[in-house]
């Protein structure tokens, strides 16, 4: 009886996705079709009354806005205002608690409230469930894009990889106007890790002295790391000089991790070995000399 | 587990006439561009056809490695879009399937997040034509799939 009762929730919960698919999927051929078009007329006739509705068209707007860039956003912001979808999400998400309250914000990101509005997910900032913080972040950058710095500040936790990936993404789609020579030299430690995260991200070869200054001389571990990566991706020439006594001071999961990267780049065996130990490079040259090694690197190591 | 629904195609343009016959889907296919779109997810593979499908293409779409090469040998596409690496990397050989030996057709574009400079070089020397980075431009994608089609039709 238990299985039987168990078979047919399962049934119903994949009758229930299929439907949710084919309602997200017609929403966003509707909103290709207006963006394609540049229909205002189109754009007001998306109306979505029911929850589910609303929840499928938060999606779709979700994938067409991630997916893509140089879109009307007017367009897009009168297909959001006029269903609500923003108070939707706010509702959803204030109802909602863990992950799923982090699925909500990561929607709103998307479909933005007013930036008066946006100012009750400041809450949101203080979880304890780092999805919940990063996505409550994005939603209130996307909201008030000219707050973007001062928000960042005030943000109470240390950003991580993933939340500077998150962030550069708003950025990519162009919505927030950064620019990262006064992040390199900010007091804030989020900031300098913005900074580096944009120079990284972008390949902004004109940061070099920037990021080698900060690697050198950062008071920040995290953030001296995170130059170094900064520096490994950008792919010039590296200052192994400057930069072994500082490798050094890092404690020896950072060290690997480092060194695992520098030979991801694509960096000479002779170039890790001037920054790192032995039992470090073997690291590397195992990861070289790897069946990987057509993706990792364009030549084996030297022996 | 292979995706058991067959390929989604979308006809811009006298989907009835589809249905007439066994042969006329391949007549009507064989007259207009067709590309073959490689998704995990349906909503994103649905969005990157809508973005490039007009009344001149035929849009196939499919899930999984196996259907999109059986549908690129049925469908002989013009153009094939991948939206992710995972076909390059898994041993598959999929561009060697589904591509004649010395022949550059169908041109395969991939659509990804990935932006390590090694990783796009890898992709460009297994074979492939273009690579776009996640977001896209709409008229940037729409453009580029109609000059492919205009250049074909040229030579």
């Amino acid at each position: 009886m238990a299985a039987l009762l168990l078979l047919l929730a399962a049934r119903r919960r994949r009758r229930n996705a299929i439907r949710r698919d084919i309602l997200r999927r017609h929403y966003a051929s509707r909103i290709i079709a207006v963006l394609r078009d540049d229909d205002l007329v189109a754009a007001e006739r998306i109306v979505a009354r029911t929850a589910a509705h609303r929840m499928a068209l938060a999606e779709a707007l979700h994938t067409v806005v991630c997916h893509t860039y140089g879109t009307d956003t007017r367009l897009l912001r009168i297909m959001a205002r006029q269903n609500r979808i923003d108070r939707f999400l706010m509702r959803r998400a204030r109802l909602a608690s863990g992950y799923r309250r982090a699925t909500f914000l990561l929607l709103l990101g998307s479909a933005p409230p007013p930036a008066a509005r946006a100012r009750r997910l400041v809450r949101y900032t203080r979880s304890r469930n780092r999805f919940v913080r990063i996505y409550a972040l994005t939603a209130m950058l996307a909201a008030d894009p000219a707050a973007a710095i001062h928000t960042l500040a005030a943000y109470p936790y240390r950003l991580t990889p993933f939340d500077i990936t998150q962030i550069t993404a708003l950025l990519r789609r162009g919505l927030l106007p950064i620019a990262f020579e006064p992040l390199l030299a900010d007091s804030n430690p989020n900031l300098r890790s913005l900074g580096l995260g944009i120079v990284r991200s972008f390949g902004i070869d004109t940061a070099r002295k920037q990021v080698i200054r900060i690697a050198e001389t950062d008071d920040d571990p995290q953030v001296a790391d995170e130059a170094m990566h900064a520096l490994a991706a950008l792919g010039h020439d590296i200052p192994t000089e400057r930069l072994r006594g500082r490798i050094a001071s890092f404690d020896a999961p950072r060290r690997k991790a480092l060194c695992r990267f520098f030979a991801a780049q694509g960096y000479s065996m002779h170039a890790i070995e001037e920054m790192f130990d032995e039992r470090e490079c073997e690291c590397a040259r195992r990861l070289i000399d790897s069946y990987k090694k057509s993706i990792v690197c364009k030549s084996p190591s030297l022996p | 587990m292979q995706n058991p629904l067959p390929p989604i195609f979308f006809f811009r343009h006298s989907f009835w006439h589809i249905f007439r016959s066994p042969d006329a889907a391949k007549t009507l296919s064989m007259e207009k561009t067709r590309i073959v779109i490689y998704a995990t997810r349906h909503t994103l593979g649905g969005m990157i056809s809508d973005i490039i499908a007009d009344p001149d293409s035929v849009v196939a779409i499919c899930a999984t490695t196996e259907q999109t090469v059986a549908t690129c040998i049925d469908l002989a596409p013009d153009i094939v879009i991948m939206l992710s690496v995972a076909p390059f990397i898994d041993g598959s050989e999929f561009i060697r399937r589904i591509r004649r030996q010395g022949d550059r057709r169908p041109a395969v574009y991939v659509l990804s997040w990935h932006q390590a400079e090694h990783i796009v070089l890898s992709l460009l020397e297994a074979g492939v034509d273009q690579y776009l980075t996640f977001p896209v431009s709409m008229g940037r994608l729409y453009g580029k799939v109609r000059s492919d089609r205009d250049n074909r039709s040229r030579t």
